[in-house]
């Protein structure tokens, strides 16, 4: 077991929806699906091997959810090539390079690739 | 010896690994080199210039150089080969507005830009998307589409740093006429380059001088102004920031770094170390 392994746990509306689209659009593989007594829970596995956890609510996130990448560029293209609408360009930030976008339940998204720059 | 080009649309990438190896008269494409481990000599427009590890350099496209590895270690670079079409499409969707791009597109294969040619330290956003750039390669990733997006930040990491290295180092530079500000700076970028080319070694102010076609006092004069300091305190920088990279890449004693990045003694490096990054350079290791 990996215990540097980080779960980010995301309310969606519609868990089938957000499920299809972070798998197919966005590319990230179903770990498992999880039985919570009275909710819809999927596991996805994120691309720098981190955990997203859909958990179906009936409200969405308030604040946009930071979900973090290991190459920001490399997940644009995929985006991009899936016409995910409402992705953002890739921005250059004091932490990073980031991009946003929407899942279809409406959450928003940041995708971000933390880059130190102390030596760099 | 490992040589791989990649063709992404009308750009390339070529992956060197190699000790020894001779590449005459490149030209007909921007080119930005770069070089991880080692060393490159490069030939062009009359330079002799020596490119470090963690150091690029950029040729315009009428620019034919020559490339020369010749090395007891193995040196590992990249180049990436711009069509000029790729960048005078990058120039033009960047300066024209968003009528002008609807209403005439085609209108970027009607100029080139051409760029003070220099060498720069591979790092920050540059440095990262290139090593990604390379990962994708390296890995045989053929997708021309994302490869394409990596040479098009590269331009945009490229130009952020020509207009810090050069735009507002020019507009820093204290004389009314543009055209003596552009010559000015273009004559101490060339400084600027031996001093990077050569900071191994012994070289006195008044060869770099002489190499600007400048005068020495003017040179001290117009190099601080330009770089907000003395040559003697950036070449000290470059020999700090190389004996980082021998630091944090190799296991070489302390004592034989200081001897390839051209300090005198240890106190002296040890000292200058501390005081520039608040750690001795046995800390940083």
């Amino acid at each position: 077991m990996d215990f540097e392994q980080k779960y980010k746990v995301v309310y969606v509306t519609d868990i089938r929806s957000s499920l299809d689209f972070f798998m197919k659009k966005v590319g990230l593989k179903k770990q498992e699906e999880l039985n919570i007594p009275g909710r819809d829970c999927a596991v996805l596995e994120m691309f720098n091997g981190d955990f997203l956890m859909l958990l179906q609510n009936e409200e969405l996130e308030t604040a946009p959810v930071v979900l973090y990448t290991d190459d920001c560029l490399r997940d644009h293209h995929r985006l991009k090539a899936g016409r995910v609408d409402g992705l953002t360009e890739p921005v250059y930030r004091a932490d990073g390079v980031a991009i946003e976008f929407p899942d279809p339940c409406g959450n928003r998204f940041v995708l971000l690739e933390e880059r130190d720059y102390t030596d760099a | 010896m490992k040589y791989q080009r990649t063709l992404v649309n009308k750009n390339e990438v070529i992956i060197e690994s190699a000790y020894d190896s001779f590449h005459p008269e490149i030209s007909g494409r921007y080119a930005i080199d770069m070089i991880f481990s080692g060393s490159a000599d490069y030939t062009a427009s009359g330079r002799d210039l020596t490119l470090f590890s963690e150091n690029f350099i950029f040729f315009n496209q009428q620019t034919a150089y020559t490339k020369r590895i010749n090395s007891p270690s193995k040196v590992r670079s990249m180049s990436v080969l711009f069509d000029p079409d790729f960048v005078s499409d990058f120039e033009y969707s960047r300066t024209a507005g968003d009528s002008i791009l609807l209403d005439d597109p085609e209108n970027y294969r009607k100029e080139a830009p051409v760029f003070v040619e220099a060498i720069y330290p591979l790092q920050g956003n540059m440095k990262f998307n290139m090593l990604h750039l390379k990962k994708h390669i390296d890995q045989g990733s053929t997708d021309a589409l994302m490869l394409s997006s990596y040479l098009e930040h590269c331009l945009i990491n490229y130009y952020e740093i020509y207009h810090s290295e050069v735009i507002n180092r020019e507009a820093s530079l204290k004389f009314l006429s543009h055209t003596t500000k552009s010559e000015i700076l273009r004559r101490l970028s060339i400084a600027r380059d031996y001093i990077i080319s050569n900071y191994n070694k012994n070289i006195c102010l008044e060869d770099i001088a002489r190499i600007a076609c400048l005068s020495v006092n003017h040179f001290l004069r117009t190099f601080k102004q330009a770089y907000q300091q003395s040559p003697h305190q950036f070449l000290t920088s470059i020999r700090l920031q190389q004996a980082k990279y021998f630091l944090r890449n190799t296991d070489y004693p302390i004592n034989e770094i200081v001897d390839i990045v051209g300090f005198e003694c240890p106190s002296s490096f040890i000292r200058l170390f501390r005081n520039s990054f608040q750690v001795t350079p046995g800390q940083y290791r």
